[in-house]
């Protein structure tokens, strides 16, 4: 089969629907993963804040995988971006404490940062470390968001705004980081993604 | 309306990207319009992949297909094409919408909520008028027998047998020339097999088209087939093509492999009437009048088999239900139930659709609570546990007492390899690490898949998965087991196996409940029946006479009478309580939210936010709201507001006398005003952002997206159709739960249970959105040309006039706010 080999593995920008699909079930299940993780950590939340102010940002990364994580398994352009927007627009139309529309928003804001680590590096590069700064600069824009939307009444240079943006970073880092690039290494290792490249790559195929 | 057309496959191939082999390699087939082919050959031989080339679904963005006469070209998959395959003498890529697809899972080819929208698609994407699309959506539910039915009807309340043929409605709706059927029955109770049957052969009849199945059960089909193809690989180092499978194989060997080969071709009567042909070994069903010795099912027996009949087991009961009333939701289908189930006995509980088989069996199972009554186990079953009821048992007594095997084998994986797989039961209740490893590797053994020890169990085919769920089951050592399904959409070669496997633990002391539609699986295990019967309908095991078959001493049905099938009439629902706001485009209602919101930002002082909050309950109640109902739809909110107003009470900007401090902690005048602010505005922002969305239906909002927003229908339609698999996740999850409370993993904590779920959550969502991707390309979605549709997104005076009132009232907040002196950018320094 050498005639195969001699094709030139070139960087596919054009979405094929199984991108989109997929892209979007990532979404559509984040959401659902999501809406419970509102609701669980409602009590929580308060408690952290209660223990040391800003500490609850350490929960945010539990809302931001799901651009990470679509970004390293469908590998186009956008599928960040796609995947926050497919979460946002269903959390929307289900509704939780933020408030319909504030999630659209968020998850727009959020799917920006997730794009941005993968943008940089022109989609040719795909590894933890950059997973990793997807998470974090996606929880830079969850926090900077926050600070907008509901708490403009906090000084951004005061203890609050400093912990609630480390704890966001780290969080971001870990669950929307370094974990879903783990989640991708064992999704893949289940073969659900060998129509694509992020798939065949994991199971040497 | 005759117009079918010719399919050419010359010197085809495709390699998946996956494989190392080639899956089909230089097949040459010519099948005629108007013929009736059925596609037979051993599992594994690229039958599937046949169609999905026929249908153009292989080989996409591979650039110029038609140029190179046989030349291999890679496409956007990652996988290989070679040769071509013509439609009419044009290559199938560019023959848009002549070749019709219907897949095997029902659930898997539906896009959209609304019944009538699944079968405009294929023609919106062909770029058929809409007027046009609407006759043809009539004509096909018409040809598939739906006529009449409501076109907004949910696709979730359909039976099996109604979503095969709504799939084939949508397939028709393409009006194509040739109709591709990958075991479209495989997955549907008997009544569903002869509603499709009936709704092919009426099309047909009509339509006169070119059709290919791929089916193991040939029997219902056979009277619509006209010639019989059989596959085989010529290989290098042997003479004669290699046919079928070697031993517990799932799939045929393709080393060596150099081209697929029709090994026999012609009429049903010449294939099934060659004698050089073994089609039970290539897994088909053949149909009764071609019928060799050994071809029909009968009572089969294992090795060290029990002599006690499996009818009845040995008369020791181990499970008992005491008046038993089950149901969901605390809602009862079925009362007053008595069973008992006894040691080495084999129950086949069956049914109708939707009569309560799952209900009873996973109340059975001790995973869903009973209604009324209770399950009980004998002193001996239950000896050890938290008391005779299983719905009270933890996990891990469960697991080792009654086990229950999902229809999806992946409901229920929960680790890395097949051995761990194995390992989990025994290690859950309490055996070392040594014994659980011989434990396991003693069962793989005698499931034959010690092979693939360390393998993924996700990466095992079909059947391997079942083998190795009940395996992993066995495991803990249950004395019930409890399998959902177990032989569903297998062909004769895996169901033979699964049957043995089954039969076989009669031997251990097992007592077995299969949930099942499948005759011939009573039969060869000779199980007794118990059937739930739906009140205004008769029983179909127990009244039917059987001629064909020999009737067996004492083969009576218990009967269990369960409420009947809901089948009601269902209102069209509006998108919102208030009627002006249901009239509304649905992008405007969105944009709308927004534009109440996002200014009021700019301000944060309590005049804007209260006058805001003020102007929206005016104009909320006059639209219908009650300020209770706004509080219920809107609840959320309410819990998010206080949380945010006390965090900016302690710890926001200061300013003024100082009320309190404690550490970090500083109360004074200023963080007391803004978090007034704060937590009014949060309101203020929240309720129309919730209140103006709520309700909106997914299928309108697409619409209005692409139609009013413009934005891509690749995007926008393929988010919708994730959207609409959000109820069959919640679904999967509630199965998730149940399947691992019932492998011992239930007692974990909340958080550490929740990671592994959410994984296998991911995992089938993956997976089933692949396979909605080839669906909605086999309706020829995904394309650059221009898409029709068939539904009108309209915008109307009071759309716009409702864009200006919602920015009204932020613009006359801020102005107060301004005017009074009180606004404060961003809440000021």
């Amino acid at each position: 089969m050498t005639e195969i080999k001699n094709t030139v593995a070139k960087a596919n920008y054009r979405w094929r629907v199984v991108d989109i699909a997929v892209a979007s079930m990532i979404g559509v299940a984040s959401a659902l993963i999501y809406w419970g993780v509102a609701i669980v950590t409602a009590g929580p939340w308060s408690a952290l804040d209660a223990l040391v102010p800003g500490l609850p940002g350490i929960i945010n990364g539990l809302w931001l995988f799901a651009g990470p994580l679509a970004a390293i398994i469908v590998r186009k352009p956008g599928a960040a971006i796609y995947a926050e927007i497919v979460a946002g627009v269903l959390e929307a139309l289900m509704g939780n404490q933020w408030g319909g529309l504030e999630t659209f928003a968020i998850a727009l804001v959020q799917g920006l940062g997730a794009e941005i680590a993968f943008a940089v590096v022109a989609y040719r590069k795909w590894n933890l470390a950059l997973t990793m700064l997807s998470g974090v600069l996606s929880g830079v824009c969850c926090w900077a968001y926050s600070f907008v939307e509901h708490m403009q009444g906090m000084s951004i240079t005061g203890s609050y705004g400093i912990v609630y943006l480390i704890t966001s970073v780290i969080s971001g880092a870990v669950f929307a980081g370094l974990l879903m690039w783990a989640a991708y290494r064992a999704i893949a290792k289940t073969g659900a993604l060998d129509k694509f490249a992020s798939g065949r790559e994991v199971r040497g195929l | 309306m005759i117009d079918n057309a010719t399919l050419v496959f010359d010197h085809w191939g495709y390699r998946h990207a996956s494989r190392r082999h080639f899956a089909v390699r230089g097949l040459d087939l010519t099948i005629e319009a108007g013929q009736r082919v059925l596609l037979l050959g051993a599992s594994g031989i690229g039958k599937s992949t046949i169609l999905e080339g026929a249908a153009g679904l292989l080989g996409a963005d591979a650039g110029q297909t038609d140029t190179g006469q046989g030349a291999p070209v890679e496409d956007a998959d990652g996988g290989v094409t070679e040769g071509r395959v013509l439609v009419d003498g044009v290559p199938v890529q560019q023959a848009r919408g002549r070749v019709g697809l219907v897949l095997q899972d029902p659930d898997a080819q539906c896009v959209f909520q609304r019944l009538g929208d699944n079968v405009a698609f294929g023609p919106e994407n062909l770029g058929v008028p809409r007027d046009a699309i609407w006759r043809r959506v009539d004509d096909s539910l018409a040809a598939v027998g739906m006529e009449g039915v409501q076109l907004h009807r949910s696709v979730l309340h359909l039976s099996g047998g109604q979503m095969q043929r709504l799939a084939l409605a949508g397939a028709l709706a393409m009006r194509p020339g040739v109709l591709l059927l990958d075991e479209p029955t495989a997955n549907l109770d008997p009544d569903g097999v002869d509603q499709v049957v009936a709704a092919v052969r009426d099309v047909l009849e009509e339509q006169r088209s070119t059709m290919v199945l791929v089916e193991h059960r040939a029997a219902p089909w056979i009277d619509l087939i006209d010639r019989v193809v059989v596959l085989g690989l010529e290989t290098e180092d042997q003479a004669a093509a290699r046919l079928t499978q070697q031993g517990m194989d799932e799939e045929i060997d393709h080393s060596g492999f150099r081209r697929t080969l029709v090994v026999a071709d012609g009429t049903p009567d010449e294939v099934f009437r060659d004698p050089a042909l073994d089609f039970a070994a290539l897994g088909i069903w053949v149909p009764e009048r071609y019928w060799r010795p050994g071809d029909e099912i009968r009572r089969i027996h294992t090795d060290d088999e029990p002599d006690y009949p499996a009818r009845t087991g040995n008369g020791q009961t181990l499970l008992s239900t005491r008046d038993l009333a089950i149901g969901r939701d605390g809602q009862a289908i079925a009362s007053h139930i008595d069973l008992e189930f006894s040691a080495g006995q084999i129950t086949a509980l069956v049914g109708a659709n939707g009569a309560g088989k799952s209900t009873l069996s996973l109340t059975l199972a001790g995973l869903l609570e009973p209604v009324g009554g209770k399950v009980e186990a004998a002193p001996e079953l239950a000896r050890g546990a938290r008391g005779d009821e299983p719905i009270g048992w933890t996990s891990t007594q469960l697991a080792s007492r009654i086990s229950y095997v999902f229809q999806n084998p992946e409901h229920q994986f929960a680790r890395g390899s097949v051995l761990e797989e194995v390992m989990l039961g025994p290690l859950r209740t309490g055996v070392g690490e040594e014994e659980a490893e011989r434990r396991a590797r003693e069962l793989l053994t005698r499931f034959r898949l010690i092979q693939y020890a360390k393998a993924n169990p996700y990466t095992l085919s079909g059947g391997e998965k079942r083998r190795l769920t009940v395996a992993a089951s066995l495991a803990a050592a249950p004395r019930v087991l409890i399998l959902d399904e177990p032989t569903f959409g297998q062909d004769r070669r895996t169901w033979m196996q699964i049957v043995r496997l089954i039969h076989s633990l009669r031997g251990d002391g097992v007592s077995i409940i299969v949930v099942t539609h499948d005759r011939d699986l009573v039969t060869a295990l000779g199980a007794r029946v118990v059937e739930l019967v739906p009140d205004d309908a008769a029983g179909e095991w127990v009244t039917e006479p059987e001629p064909d078959r020999q009737p067996q001493p004492g083969q009576t049905a218990d009967i269990v009478p369960v409420s009947p099938v809901n089948t009601r009439e269902e209102e069209a629902k509006p998108s919102s309580r208030s009627r002006f706001l249901a009239s509304l485009n649905p992008s405007y209602r969105l944009i709308g939210g927004f534009l109440v919101a996002l200014p009021l930002l700019f301000s944060l002082d309590w005049v804007s936010a209260v006058t805001a909050l003020a102007l929206e309950a005016v104009v909320l109640g006059c639209l219908g709201f009650t300020p209770w109902r706004i509080v219920r739809s809107t609840w959320p909110v309410f819990i998010g507001a206080p949380g945010s107003a006390l965090a900016v009470l302690l710890y926001g900007k200061e300013g003024g006398d100082t009320w309190w401090q404690w550490g970090l902690i500083h109360i004074t005048d200023r963080s007391a005003e803004l978090a007034v602010a704060t937590g009014v505005r949060i309101l203020a922002i929240g309720i129309p952002a919730i209140i103006a969305v709520l309700g909106i239906d997914a299928t309108d909002l697409a619409d209005s997206f692409s139609q009013i927003l413009r934005l891509p229908d690749r995007f926008v339609y393929g988010g919708l159709a994730g959207m609409r698999l959000f109820s069959v996740l919640r679904d999967d999850w509630a199965a998730l739960t149940a399947s691992r409370r019932s492998r011992g993993l239930g007692d974990d904590n909340k958080l550490k249970a929740f990671m592994p779920q959410a994984f296998a959550l991911l995992v089938l969502s993956i997976r089933r959105s692949t396979t909605l991707a080839t669906a909605m390309e086999a309706r020829g979605f995904g394309g650059d040309a221009p898409r029709s549709h068939a539904r009108v997104s309209e915008v109307h005076a009071r759309d716009k006039a409702y864009l200006a009132g919602c920015l009204a009232i932020p613009v006359i907040a801020l102005a107060t706010a301004l005017v009074t002196g009180h606004f404060a950018f961003f809440g000021g320094a």
